[in-house]
């Protein structure tokens, strides 16, 4: 029997599904496009929590912006992709941002559509604020298959009868979301490989898996412990959801951020393939569930830039994190404390910094700005915005005090 | 006669469940060019993801300075002007070629507008606005069953399921339900919206969920809007053919009549059980004194022998949702035998065992033994 080249290319198309890194054609094994990181070369990573899967798509390493712009204003920008995209605004959501670290293009995750009949999209905006469609299918992509991804038919526990709100029926609803939505819930490029935060199949569930890239199908995976403070328990289940990287005392660390809220640290040297590791509670930013997190430059202190679903963002000096205090049911206060309890927020977590209307989404933009998904506070508008890391990461035209008046600027009195 | 021609298809999404697609016609609402004639067909069946413009000769000759766009048409007003759509755009001198990044939606309506310099400015030279009608497949249609099927539904009434006999994930949109009441007025807006529908795991079974501000006392919606279903009103809720080509065929309708709610929670003690003989394999019928959930009775209970064995068998839910047959594999033995219901039993209305889904808050659930015992002789 001869094999002829299309025989040969039929049967390496029956295979590859095998696989679990392979090249494919791109767009077309993307169902779900959902967190986004980028290598420094370039490469967009795309979590996808309906395949149980990470694309990778090789950008490249562009240019960077050379005229001094205006910083980045985008209104409506939910708006703009949808009609791009051929649909009304309440016919898409913006599921995750990264920032090219060369061109400074934002890079938006977009579901056009709900459910199972949404299609993934991923938009870039330019420094102009000019917005394209990132043409995946030009792209030559590989694929990482997470090989213990939850089923379908994992779901949430119940939680109506834990809180008065909202009503049971929507706690139900909440109930019959698959777990799998939270199998990768944050990834960040670090020293070549991607790391990237979430769950597995297990009842030890929450993990941060490491796999090299490019991808050869091979990954190392750590199940995580940590003390959480506020439930004044070790926790195994809940995903880390969103983090960064630093050198702490000398030692590449992984800073993890948990919903309500611990910091976490954990020596990158300890995520051994198959390890179980206690990460170092030290701290605890209050109730919330962060967002994201990245580093930034206050007046020359590296810190950290947290956002929070439940608070404004906070700037966390990683000075603070030296020698830092390891909070265990020793020593930790007793109770359930909570954002009113005179312990909150606890350990060297900074502070929170004005920011006018709610972040979804930030990352740096470069050495002066942050990009911020803002949806403002009075028109519910969502935007996208550069805002000054320093003095404060806000804009003066939606809230009105003595400055505004006249007479009233800066140097009067 | 200036010749100008738009052709355009829609991709489906449906081709990734790899049904045949077939073209659609497209509606025409509004032509901005009178003069000009239209020409519709697809370029490529198996590509048909294409929109084609002929252009007349007024229009050739701008070729050098020619924009070409296509927009979407809000229904409703909004805060900026439509950002031109993601697409390749091939343009020769006589026709432009539109291949749209995303499939153009159905139900929606959008523009195409060729642009060419007049003086120093960029105007719109040729413009016309097309829309894209409902969904049209070579296709089984589905069959699809509404429950409660009972006529006489509390008017807290939580869930309702649409059982279909397909995976139609993808297929269905939350829209193409209607509730009436019988002055006619549409009550749709009463069944709560997601960004998520709520699918079953095959796909199979949609739940739809009564806006819960509407059913819980005390919540503002309840107040003001009052709930959902009135009792001694009547109702009619139609599941309408999303794929049916214009006139959104209703596939099945169930009609009911509100009664009363219902806020107490189950209890166990006051439901009967009717008992067969030994040595036969009739069914144990367990009959509630209520409506009770479709989807969880399925798996909500099971029955025991006194050594704690259980009975292998099938259940059957009469019409209704009242009552309940469970058919054992094999014939009954003499002897006592226990029902044993799961916590996740509620009726109609989501009330469980011991604990009304409208109780106070944090009211500890009364403690009820989820279970009924009988004999077989």
């Amino acid at each position: 029997m001869r094999f002829t080249p299309k025989a040969l290319l039929s049967l390496l198309l029956l295979v590859s599904p095998l696989l679990c890194a392979s090249a494919n054609a791109a767009g077309d094994s993307l169902r779900y496009a959902g967190a986004l990181a980028f290598s420094p070369d370039g490469v967009l990573f795309v979590g996808d929590n309906v395949s149980g899967a990470i694309f990778s798509y090789p950008i490249g390493r562009g240019t960077a912006p050379t005229a001094a712009s205006a910083p980045l204003e985008v209104d409506n920008i939910d708006v703009r992709i949808a009609n791009a995209l051929g649909v009304a605004s309440n016919e898409v959501t913006i599921n995750g941002m990264a920032v090219h670290p060369i061109t400074q293009d934002v890079y938006l995750s977009v579901s056009r559509g709900y459910g199972d009949g949404s299609l993934p999209a991923i938009v870039r905006v330019a420094p102009s604020g000019q917005i394209f469609n990132v043409d995946l299918h030009g792209l030559s992509s590989s694929e990482y298959k997470i090989p213990d991804a939850p089923g379908d038919d994992m779901h949430f526990r119940d939680r109506s009868h834990d809180w008065p709100v909202p009503s049971a029926v929507k706690y139900d609803a909440k109930a019959q979301i698959p777990v799998r939505t939270l199998t990768i819930v944050d990834m960040k490029f670090h020293n070549g490989e991607l790391y990237v935060s979430g769950i597995s199949n297990e009842e030890f569930s929450s993990t941060l898996r490491r796999i090299s890239y490019p991808f050869t199908g091979k990954a190392s995976e750590s199940k995580i412990r940590m003390y959480h403070i506020a439930h004044t328990r070790y926790e195994t289940r809940a995903p880390v959801r969103a983090m960064t990287f630093a050198t702490i005392d000398g030692v590449d660390t992984l800073i993890a951020a948990y919903t309500c809220s611990p910091l976490v640290l954990i020596p990158v040297s300890a995520l051994k393939d198959g390890e179980r590791v206690t990460g170092k509670t030290i701290g605890d930013m209050g109730n919330g569930q962060p967002i994201s997190m990245f580093k930034v430059n206050v007046y020359g202190q590296e810190s950290l830039f947290v956002t929070n679903m439940g608070h404004g963002p906070r700037y966390i000096p990683l000075a603070g994190f030296s020698k830092a205090v390891s909070y265990t049911p020793d020593n930790s206060p007793k109770g359930y404390p909570s954002d009113i309890s005179p312990e909150y927020p606890i350990g060297p977590v900074g502070k929170a910094v004005m920011f006018v209307g709610a972040s979804l989404h930030a990352d740096a933009l470069n050495d002066k700005f942050l990009v911020s998904l803002t949806r403002d506070a009075e028109s519910g508008n969502l935007n996208l915005e550069a805002l000054p890391v320093a003095p404060l990461p806000m804009k003066l035209d939606r809230i009105w005090s003595e400055f505004d008046f006249p007479g009233g600027g800066p140097t009067g009195n | 006669m200036k010749l100008l021609h738009l052709r355009t298809t829609v991709e489906s999404a449906y081709q990734k469940l790899r049904l045949l697609v077939v073209a659609l016609p497209l509606w025409f609402l509004s032509i901005a060019s009178a003069a000009q004639s239209l020409d519709l067909s697809l370029i490529s069946p198996s590509d048909p993801n294409e929109l084609v413009v002929v252009l007349g000769d007024d229009l050739q000759k701008c070729d050098a300075d020619r924009h070409f766009e296509v927009v979407l048409v809000p229904a409703k007003p909004q805060a900026v002007a439509p950002v031109p759509i993601f697409g390749n755009i091939v343009s020769t001198r006589e026709r432009l070629e539109f291949q749209p990044s995303y499939p153009l939606d159905y139900g929606s309506t959008y523009r195409a507008v060729v642009y060419c310099h007049v003086g120093s400015a960029m105007e719109p030279s040729w413009q016309r606005e097309f829309s894209i009608p409902g969904r049209k497949l070579a296709r089984e249609v589905p069959k699809v069953e509404i429950s409660p099927s009972a006529t006489d539904l509390p008017a807290n009434t939580l869930r309702f399921y649409l059982s279909f006999s397909t995976d139609m994930r993808g297929r269905f949109n939350r829209r193409d339900v209607s509730l009436r009441d019988d002055g006619g007025v549409e009550r749709s807006g009463a069944f709560m919206s997601f960004g998520q529908e709520l699918w079953s795991a095959d796909g199979r079974r949609l739940t739809l969920l009564l806006d819960p501000g509407r059913i819980k006392r005390g919540v503002s919606a309840n107040e003001v809007d009052g709930a959902p279903l009135v009792p001694g009103r009547r109702y009619t809720l139609s599941v309408l053919d999303a794929e049916s080509d214009t006139s959104r065929a209703v596939l099945i309708s169930a009609g009911f009549r509100a009664i009363e709610a219902e806020r107490r929670p189950l209890i166990p003690a006051g439901w009967s059980v009717s008992v067969p003989a030994a040595d036969t394999r009739k069914p144990v019928s367990l009959i509630f004194d209520r409506v009770m959930d479709r989807a969880l009775l399925d798996h909500a209970f099971k029955i025991e022998t006194s050594a704690g064995e259980v009975i292998a068998g099938k259940i059957q839910i009469a019409v209704g949702e009242r009552s309940v047959d469970f058919i054992p594999d094999h014939p009954w033995k003499a002897g006592e035998f226990a029902i044993i219901f799961d916590g996740s039993l509620e009726d109609v209305c989501g009330n469980r065992i011991g604990e009304a889904l409208d109780h106070e808050i944090w009211d500890p659930p009364s403690i009820e033994v989820p279970r009924i015992t009988f004999p077989i002789k």
